[in-house]
């Protein structure tokens, strides 16, 4: 499978910003934010990466948090896609931008279960930021539980950038 | 419209009527058929299958043309008519066919309004753009043949297609046509099946089919439309049933082709004669006790009703020859021979139906299970996919494999090598090896071999679409989740409905064993776990599944599991990513039907 080039970059970098994030990779493609009828030009149209964060069920992670972590990976794998050589000759675009990265996190406890408290899941894709906080309901079982998911806050990823830049605390791993 | 007319009553003026887009299937007075009018005189039966593009049915004051006699205004009922034709209509017929004997056993028939989409028909209204399914039972193998080759000359004609051509390869012949058009683009699908049962057992097959039939007419569902007068049929049957000497004679063409209901009558009639019942006169309070009796011990609610209704007649008049022991003997035919499935051609209820899970206010999402699956597994996925769509959607389960793991796979392969569905319950019993099948039976406590109608999930698939093309918004879509061989099935299903219909359709193909096509569907969202062995297997590795899907909507699942753990449906990652197709790629861009 890591003869896919795309695929490739995306597990070399999912790999390399595990050991400074914890992140794990939870999903991956690429080309799917294709249009119906639309066909890429060189092989790759858009990446897809998905990723989940293990922390315990009391935990609970803020807004701020949530966008610093979405944006660090965004900028990061942005700058991946751009400077990796191997990639460009199959990139529809160069450089490559980032609405075409969709980037998604979810914060889960040590029984894979949403986190029920702060947010739990963030969604970048189009330009687009949407945070979620997960509402539990009841757990009912030791890796399950009924509850919502709902948006509780949504901004463009330029706006998200800029106060990540702010506080300082952007990082390209 | 669409008509198949056995009618002596008037043929050229029939076809003259028939406006220039029709289309006649048989035509008694050009083709060369032996059974014609002109070859058999004015009792002989004559075949016309005609029907009317879908533009027409738009046209105001649109009125059919040819000769119609209302079934209800009728005083003599024909049951010797040599074929009997049943027709079920689920709620979609634009296209509705008639049946007619020589005496003018003929439906009433008229349109209702243009821009509807109904036709009226008799007392029904049947809503247009449908499926209308033909049943006929022939008993020769000629006659079946020249049907056929008439049949295949008008689809080709109209360069319709058809799917699952079996062919004819014994008597009893049983096939079941079903007719899909819908309101510009006219498919016709043929379902071409023949009773699994032998030459000597005919008449169980018929009985079986004849039942099923009545079943068919009689327990319509909310929106089954059926164009023929039920009670007629069962009152016919039963008639002949009492008294077979009553039938006048019928010319050698008739006795080619024989109606269900009369082959019903007469294997019961054999078979209670060689009990020695034929004769036994059954108080009719008995008769109703019995009835509630087995009605108890079957499950099968169809059949129930049909045998209710069949056999339910005033205490004036009580029959002769139903015994408990008689219906017995239907029930032991129809579970043993495992014909509800292979008779059916639409709405087979042999694989349980399983309820929705949720309430439907918000959309209902179908889910196709994979192979080596029991209830109680399609249960526990239905609820996992329903925990994990934070229960804002009702789950529709598809029950479409058994917990067969050898029939699993050996329609995992059919499937690969392009060998629909039908076919392949077909195969598996004769091919399986026997020994295997027992021995998986004795270790895993497994179902018997159940077969799943293909057809069934075209029905209900097509009813959502048609609601949904009613409902006239081009993002209202209805979700299809698929697991593992799931997605053959949807594919199949897929493949035999119309393109508008299809459009309708959104698919989640999860750990595929085959890959949907995204022309298949308005959209295809593949996800598959970059260690889930089997469907990598099928798929020929995760490359291949990226050229077949050409590079579109392929979501890779990293997974440390590998082979078979890698292959459940359950499973958190596939779950998530369900969810977050769904919510995030889904929902902000169409409405869930």
């Amino acid at each position: 499978m890591d003869s896919i080039p795309g695929y490739k970059l995306i597990r070399a970098f999912s790999n390399r910003i595990n050991v400074d994030t914890g992140l794990i990779l939870s999903a991956y493609g690429i080309n799917n934010a294709l249009q119906k009828g639309s066909h890429v030009v060189n092989g790759t149209a858009d990446f897809y990466v998905s990723y989940k964060l293990v922390k315990t069920r009391k935990d609970s992670v803020s807004l701020e948090e949530a966008r610093t972590l979405l944006v660090n990976i965004a900028e990061s794998l942005h700058k991946e896609i751009n400077s990796n050589q191997e990639i460009r000759p199959y990139l529809d675009f160069f450089p490559f931008p980032t609405d075409h990265i969709v980037v998604s996190l979810y914060f889960v406890d040590e029984n894979q279960v949403g986190l029920g408290s702060g947010i739990s899941d963030v969604y970048f894709s189009k330009g687009k930021i949407e945070y979620e906080r997960y509402e539990i309901e009841k757990y009912t079982g030791p890796n399950s539980a009924m509850g919502k998911h709902y948006v509780v806050h949504e901004e463009s990823y330029e706006d998200a950038l800029k106060k990540v830049k702010e506080q300082g605390v952007i990082a390209y791993y | 419209m669409s008509c198949i007319s056995l009618d002596s009553s008037g043929p050229a003026q029939t076809l003259s009527a028939i406006p220039a887009r029709s289309w006649d299937l048989i035509n008694p007075a050009s083709s060369f058929n032996p059974y014609s009018l002109n070859s058999m005189g004015d009792t002989s039966l004559k075949v016309i299958l005609c029907a009317y593009e879908a533009p027409q049915l738009s046209q105001t004051n649109f009125q059919p043309q040819f000769p119609i006699t209302t079934l209800s205004g009728r005083e003599n009922k024909v049951f010797d008519s040599s074929i009997f034709v049943d027709t079920y209509s689920s709620n979609q017929a634009n296209g509705l066919i008639q049946v007619s004997s020589s005496e003018g056993f003929i439906t009433d028939y008229s349109h209702s309004s243009t821009s509807s989409s109904s036709i009226r028909l008799g007392e029904w209204e049947i809503p247009c753009s449908a499926s209308s399914v033909i049943s006929i039972g022939i008993q020769d193998q000629d006659f079946a043949n020249l049907m056929m080759s008439q049949l295949n000359t008008f689809v080709s004609s109209q360069a319709l297609r058809i799917t699952n051509d079996m062919g004819f390869a014994s008597n009893p012949v049983i096939f079941c046509a079903q007719m899909n058009r819908i309101h510009q683009s006219a498919t016709f699908v043929l379902n071409f099946e023949r009773t699994p049962c032998s030459p000597s057992s005919m008449y169980e097959g018929m009985a079986v089919k004849s039942l099923v039939s009545v079943t068919s007419l009689t327990d319509l569902e909310p929106g089954r439309i059926c164009p023929v007068d039920n009670s007629d049929i069962q009152e016919g049957a039963l008639v002949l049933a009492h008294n077979n000497s009553s039938r006048p004679s019928i010319t050698e063409a008739k006795t080619k082709a024989v109606n269900f209901a009369l082959g019903a009558v007469q294997y019961l009639q054999r078979s209670l004669a060689q009990m020695g019942l034929a004769e036994m006169d059954i108080p009719f309070e008995e008769q109703v006790q019995v009835i509630n009796t087995m009605a108890k011990f079957q499950s099968d609610n169809r059949i129930n009703q049909a045998l209710t209704r069949a056999f339910s007649v005033s205490p004036e008049r009580p029959l002769t020859f139903t015994t408990s022991k008689a219906i017995n003997a239907i029930f032991h035919n129809f579970h043993l021979q495992s014909l509800g499935d292979k008779i059916f051609s639409s709405g087979s209820r042999y694989m349980p139906e399983l309820k929705v899970l949720g309430d439907t206010k918000n959309g209902t999402v179908n889910y196709f299970c994979g192979i080596n699956n029991n209830v109680a597994s399609v249960l526990e996925a239905q609820a996992k996919i329903h925990e994990s769509l934070d229960g804002r959607f009702a789950i529709k389960p598809h029950h479409v494999h058994d917990d067969s793991l050898v029939h699993g796979v050996s329609l995992v392969a059919c499937a690969k090598l392009g060998i629909d569905r039908t076919v392949a319950d077909y195969l598996f019993p004769v091919f399986a090896p026997h020994g295997l099948m027992i021995a998986e039976k004795i270790l895993t406590k497994s179902n018997l071999y159940m077969p799943a109608s293909v057809d069934k999930q075209v029905e209900q698939l097509s009813a959502a679409a048609r609601e949904i093309i009613l409902e006239n918004n081009p993002n209202l879509k209805q979700i299809c989740v698929t697991f593992s061989n799931g997605a053959a099935v949807l594919k199949e299903t897929l493949q035999r409905m119309p393109q508008a219909y299809r459009d309708t359709v959104i698919a989640i193909p999860v750990g595929p064993t085959i890959i949907i096509d995204k022309t298949l569907a308005a959209e295809v969202y593949t996800i598959i776990g970059d260690k889930d062995g089997l469907s990598l297997l099928c798929n020929g590795g995760l490359r291949s599944v990226m050229k077949k899907a050409e590079d579109s909507y392929v979501r890779v699942i990293p997974q440390k599991e590998m082979i078979f753990g890698g292959h459940y449906f359950i499973q958190e990652q596939y779950q998530k990513q369900i969810k977050t197709v769904i919510a995030k790629e889904i929902l902000p861009k169409y409405e869930i039907h």
